[in-house]
């Protein structure tokens, strides 16, 4: 196959290398700074000059984001919250999607507006708040999930790919054969469009594992608490425990108990990002192969 | 059709699955409400809401039990914040009906405001005066009491945090503010303290100091005026006379107030360290540096002098970087000598005819305040509560736990510490986690709730580490050179809700550090000037500083007029810490 | 008492599928003219007859769900109209017209910060965007299977980076003491430039940090939607002897073409917005006046100030610009042949 390849061909192989490469980099070092700063002595760093290799390695600053029970229910709760919110928005969004994708369906353009008003219309967090309170949805598992169930933005993207990308003879051809919608959908909407679902189904498996707002404004219940937003309570903890010391705190023994740490508020912020980043970063490959491997079907066969 | 089925089952499912979750919702409502009525018979039960708490409260701690044991009531919950703004998460709270029984606020939270002004809060003015019943409560000096006092006259929270005897406060109120210098440095150039006490000397301390090189042979940056927004700002202010903490409100001699940028003094500040800027004298990233950003420079010895708020000098990292233990008392550092670059705090230039204006405040009314809802169930039975928690024996228990615990024992009425276990795993946490990991353990977040200050507690302290003697020491200055009083008035008076200022002042703000940036990177007089003027203009039209100033007028002079207006102190000793030892002393009498 | 606070919230809930039902009834059948009745039946009975009424079904669980989270919040809009205060609720506080309007169009900040957002947004489409579908491009160009999916993994990870931490390591990156950038420029003779706090370096600090951060992570979907082309046209393109350009610009390109206007199409509704993180973390007294946008200005009203009718008024304009915008869009869309939403 490469003696194929064109003069023209090779030298534009070439500098895509050369520039992707640079690219790779470019996106990959400053989690490695962040990482290196994470395992890093926090009054250490802050000197700065720390580029390729720890100066003083410590893991301080992750035994105080993870030093508690705490911290492992908070864990569960986001995989849980983040699995089954992710399955189900894929399933409902699709399921909306689907009907809408078909050009038969009487009042399919009313309808479509219905869905894409609320993009561009929403009350504001109060009136939100307030439904939420009358569903009884407040410091409720729940409430991670019913909210964002529904996303209108994947349900566009959905629909647009149903459109155009799943062939309209298969599914004629199974209307023929007397398969209802229903097994349409299940039988051929959605395998056809697992490389899509991954894609989207990432994106939202990623939005439930770093929302924190939600924990931290709907929920008050601590064992119901997902990472994200412990987390953003840790980080706020270690600034106001520098903060206390330095306002006028009248304890007897404040000056001794200003404790010159290893941690520091921007290390402990750099943990915390390596914290919430991993799983994700050991997760994905399983996710890619689902989605790359429908990404190369394109590309490898020449 | 099976999958017609598959789908409805689907969909069934769904409609299960939410009206499970609804009443899922339903059962734990109905629950929490039982059990607080069935407790209500044995031990009253009440919620407790501490939005400006992030870390959690475990009510099965060991002190946590204790007090609740000795205070006799039970908290149901313990509701804490989230880190975000106090304002956003208590309006939600207001607005999705669930009000706990009990929040305690920062005093400084014009939140109470809004709290009173919707009826939200109980007025506890009668607790105040029952000695016989609630005597802990009533001994509380008055003045503090006044300060407390909302603008309908009532009182609606219990302080915690304040002085128990204001007239002799401890010698320590955390206000380090000021002028601290490389004294490296500052022999080197061969300039004496004295010489910085005017313009001129200081500026020529600058000039010199610029001529110098880090150990990486860098140029020192000879001025920075602090972290983020302009910290340090109120420093330079108080050399020109101007008094710009506290929204900048000036007393005149009249009686009158004037807001500080309207003062010529000001104007002249600015020019001052616009021409600072201009020379090469002033940190270049003053305007826009973040706080990590600033405290790696002053880590790096990037410094010549520094007019800021004194904490994040760099002799604790000297210390360290120079293998001396961080406990070393300041008097064994002044036997074998400090580290190079040691930084101290010093008195403060004065520009020519100008008399320097206060930043540093004595605050004895209280950090927090606690405030019932109006309509609470049993409300005595909490204020008996809250009384015992201002007694000495609470703050005690609240602090160290009991004497069983072995974190301090009783010595001739002496309280002595027992380092070990009280920085320990079941106490502060020990090791490098600091507060943040004190605090699963919750035991000190009950003086949020209510306590008396220690000021009067005779405790055995061990000497001071040198890094905090500086800040000890920098706060003597603020007495000395007439920058350290009581809270001034206009710092005291919370803004009328739905008035101009509470309107305004963040726009104001928003406007203030927009043009201190211009004014401070001006490249001439004349740009100067100009963005003076627009300064004043944009804070006419967009900030509308006619009504402001208008109404704190108005409003000051009505609050002069009352008993928390008319507060005055007069200290008559102050309580010393043990700073300048090399051995363990008692303090508190 | 606990028990009765339960039967109303069952009495709510219920009360809010009824209002859930009787809109979506609404919506999705025009109000019926006794006279069109027959018509309506008939259109029905067509419905069922050709097998459609389960694609109804399919969207009836989307239904309930945006109009309890969506619909029935969004008559908190009113507040825009109102001069909200907590005591008395959304539905009891006083009318007064179109005073909040009146307020916010007559402040200078507010046209200064609608000013910023759209150039922002504008900006970002122009730059962001297509140098996405680029990148997409060229890595689906890589023949290497272990370097293409090594590129895409390392593309994604900003994305997983908060802007705070993002914008900190821009700070000690592009410090004036320490930063990298100012040390090449003053080994070169150039007088250190002040990156994250001037004006004229604001914007183009702006782009490129967000192309940074979001750039891999925009390939997703269009190497998602190219992964959906069926080999077959490539096969024959090369035994049409069709070169990589050839082929990228006949199949590869008009594949992701609905994809590309789909995104365009619902980036401009979003024009209005930049989105908060970013430029929260950016902004300073020295940039605020080309940083500040319209979510900074209402963050500040109504978190610093409790303005929510104020920001509730401001967030209706938006709305209906951004309305207008993607309707005008769509329809450009739909007459240049391309996919329109609906």
């Amino acid at each position: 196959m490469v003696n194929r390849m064109s003069p023209g061909d090779r030298i534009f192989t070439l500098c895509n290398g050369l520039f992707l490469t640079l690219f790779a980099f470019l996106c990959a070092y400053p989690l490695w700074y962040i990482f290196i700063l994470s395992v890093n002595e926090g009054r250490d760093a802050a000197l700065g000059g720390i580029y390729w290799w720890p100066r003083s390695f410590t893991l301080d600053n992750f035994r105080v984001i993870l030093g508690d029970a705490t911290v492992i229910n908070a864990f569960w709760i986001t995989v849980s919250r983040t699995v089954i919110g992710t399955i189900l928005s894929l399933l409902i969004t699709s399921m909306v999607a689907y009907p809408l994708s078909r050009k038969e369906l009487p009042g399919r353009n009313k309808l479509l507006f219905v869905f894409l008003f609320i993009m561009l219309f929403s009350g504001g967090l109060i009136p939100f708040y307030i439904q939420l309170v009358n569903l009884g949805l407040i410091n409720n598992f729940w409430v991670y999930i019913f909210p964002s169930l529904f996303s209108v933005w994947n349900m566009f993207v959905m629909k647009t790919s149903f459109q155009n990308n799943i062939p309209e003879s298969v599914i004629e051809s199974m209307k023929i054969d007397g398969a209802g919608y229903t097994r349409i959908y299940f039988s051929v909407v959605l395998p056809f469009s697992k490389p899509l679902l991954a894609a989207l189904g990432l994106f939202t498996a990623v939005g439930h594992w770093n929302d924190w707002f939600t924990g931290a404004f709907f929920v008050q219940d601590i064992s119901l608490q997902p990472l994200p937003t412990y987390l953003q309570r840790v980080m706020s903890t270690v600034e106001a425990s520098n903060m206390i010391s330095s306002t006028q705190f009248n304890q007897a023994r404040e000056a001794s108990m200003y404790n010159p740490d290893a941690v520091t508020s921007k290390s402990v912020r750099m943990a915390t990002t390596v914290v919430t980043i991993l799983p994700i970063l050991f997760i994905y490959p399983f996710l890619q192969k689902y989605f790359v491997k429908g990404v190369l079907i394109g590309s490898v066969k020449e | 059709m099976s999958a017609n089925k598959k789908m409805r089952r689907v969909l069934r499912t769904a409609v299960l699955v939410l009206t499970a979750a609804a009443l899922a919702a339903c059962t734990n409502q109905g629950n929490s409400t039982e059990r607080t009525q069935g407790d209500t018979e044995t031990v009253p039960s009440y919620s407790l809401y501490v939005p400006a708490l992030t870390t959690p409260v475990n009510l099965d701690g060991r002190i946590t039990q204790e007090v609740l044991q000795r205070s006799g009531v039970q908290w149901e919950t313990v509701e804490i914040g989230n880190g975000g703004d106090l304002a956003q998460q208590i309006n939600l709270k207001l607005v999705g009906g669930n009000f706990p029984d009990a929040i305690v606020l920062p005093s400084d939270s014009v939140l109470w405001s809004r709290l009173i002004d919707e009826n939200r809060l109980l007025p506890l003015d009668d607790y105040f005066e029952n000695e016989s019943e609630y005597p802990n409560l009533a001994k509380i000096d008055k003045r503090i009491i006044d300060n407390w006092r909302a603008s309908d006259g009532s009182i609606y929270f219990v302080p915690s945090n304040y002085e128990p005897y204001v007239d002799e406060p401890s010698a320590w109120q955390g206000n380090a503010q000021g002028l601290w210098v490389n004294d490296t440095i500052l022999e080197e150039i061969g300039i004496s303290r004295d010489d910085l006490r005017t313009l001129e000397g200081f500026e020529q301390y600058l000039q010199a100091a610029k001529g110098q090189q880090d150990s990486q042979g860098r140029p020192i940056i000879p001025l920075s005026l602090g972290g983020e927004n302009f910290a340090g700002l109120e420093v330079v202010m108080s050399m020109f006379g101007v008094r710009s903490s506290g929204n900048g409100w000036n007393e005149q001699e009249d009686g009158t107030v004037v807001a500080d940028y309207q003062m010529p003094e000001f104007k002249e500040a600015f020019r001052w360290l616009n021409r600072m800027h201009l020379e090469g004298l002033l940190d270049p990233e003053t305007s826009f540096h973040k706080k990590d950003l600033f405290v790696e420079k002053v880590n790096n010895l990037r410094f010549g002098a520094m007019l800021f708020a004194g904490w994040d000098n760099p002799n604790l990292s000297l210390m360290q970087s120079n293998d001396i233990p961080i406990s070393t008392p300041i008097k064994t550092l002044e036997e074998q000598g400090f580290p190079d670059n040691w930084f101290s705090p010093t008195y403060l230039p004065v520009n020519e005819g100008a008399q320097l204006a206060q930043y540093a405040n004595f605050n004895p009314f209280g950090s927090n305040g606690t405030g019932l809802r109006a309509d609470i169930s049993n409300p005595d039975a909490l204020m008996k509560a809250i009384d015992w928690m201002q007694t000495e024996e609470a703050f005690i228990l609240m602090e160290y736990g009991t004497e069983e615990m072995g974190a301090f024992t009783w010595e001739d009425g002496v309280v002595v510490v027992n380092d070990e276990v009280f920085r320990g795993p079941d106490f502060w946490g020990g090791g490098s986690g600091g507060m943040a990991s004190v605090t699963q353990h919750g035991f000190w977040w009950w003086k949020h709730l209510a306590s008396v200050g220690n000021t009067h507690i005779k405790t055995l302290e061990p000497p001071w580490p040198a890094n905090n003697a500086m800040l000890y020491k920098a706060e003597e200055i603020n007495r000395e050179q007439g920058t350290f009083d009581l809270i001034p008035a206009t710092s005291r008076i919370r803004p009328t809700i739905g008035g101009a200022v509470e309107k305004y002042s963040p726009v104001q703000n928003d406007i203030r550090l927009q043009y201190y940036a211009r004014l401070l990177l001006a490249e001439n007089e004349q740009m100067f000037d100009n963005a003076y003027n627009q300064f004043l203009n944009e804070m006419k039209v967009r900030g509308h500083d006619e009504e402001t100033i208008a109404e704190f007028n108005e409003q000051y002079k009505a609050y002069s007029e009352t008993p928390a207006g008319q507060i005055t102190v007069d200290i008559k000793r102050s309580l010393p810490r043990n700073v300048y030892e090399d051995e363990p002393a008692v303090i508190g009498e | 008492m606990s028990y009765d606070y339960c039967k109303r919230l069952d009495a709510r809930i219920i009360l809010n599928l009824h209002i859930a039902h009787v809109i979506s009834i609404r919506l999705a059948y025009s109000p019926i003219p006794e006279g069109r009745l027959l018509t309506i039946l008939h259109r029905l009975s067509s419905i069922k007859k050709k097998g459609l009424v389960p694609l109804y079904m399919f969207l009836l669980p989307g239904l309930v769900l945006i109009i309890l989270f969506n619909y029935i919040p969004i008559l908190g809009l009113q507040m825009a109209f109102k001069d909200y205060s907590f005591r008395d609720g959304i539905w009891g506080s006083s009318w007064v017209g179109l005073q909040n309007f009146k307020e916010f169009t007559a402040s200078s900040d507010f046209w200064r910060a609608t000013g910023n957002t759209f150039l922002l947004t504008m900006l970002r489409l122009l730059f962001v965007f297509p140098t996405t579908i680029v990148l997409a491009l060229l890595i689906n160009e890589v023949r290497n299977f272990a370097f293409k999916r090594t590129v895409q993994s390392f593309s994604y990870l900003p994305h997983f980076i908060s802007w705070i931490v993002v914008v900190g390591f821009l700070d000690a990156f592009l410090s004036i003491d320490s930063g990298a950038a100012n040390s090449i420029l003053r080994s070169l003779g150039v007088n250190p430039i002040a990156f994250m706090g001037s004006e004229s370096w604001f914007r183009p600090v702006f782009i490129l940090s967000s192309m940074w951060k979001e750039l891999g992570w925009g390939t997703i979907l269009y190497l998602a939607a190219i992964s959906s082309i069926n080999p077959v046209l490539y096969e024959a393109a090369l035994v049409d002897g069709a070169g990589r350009f050839t082929q990228m610009r006949y199949i590869t390109l008009p594949a992701i073409v609905p994809i590309i206007s789909i995104v365009l199409i619902l980036t401009i509704p979003g024009l209005l917005s930049v989105g908060i993180d970013q430029i929260y973390a950016m902004i300073n007294p020295a940039n605020i006046a080309v940083a500040e946008v319209i979510d900074t200005y209402v963050l500040r009203l109504g978190i610093g100030q409790a303005q929510y009718s104020m920001t509730t008024a401001i967030g209706l304009v938006m709305s209906v610009i951004s309305m207008i915008l993607l309707l005008v869009t769509n329809s450009i869309s739909k007459r240049l042949g391309g996919d329109g939403l609906w």
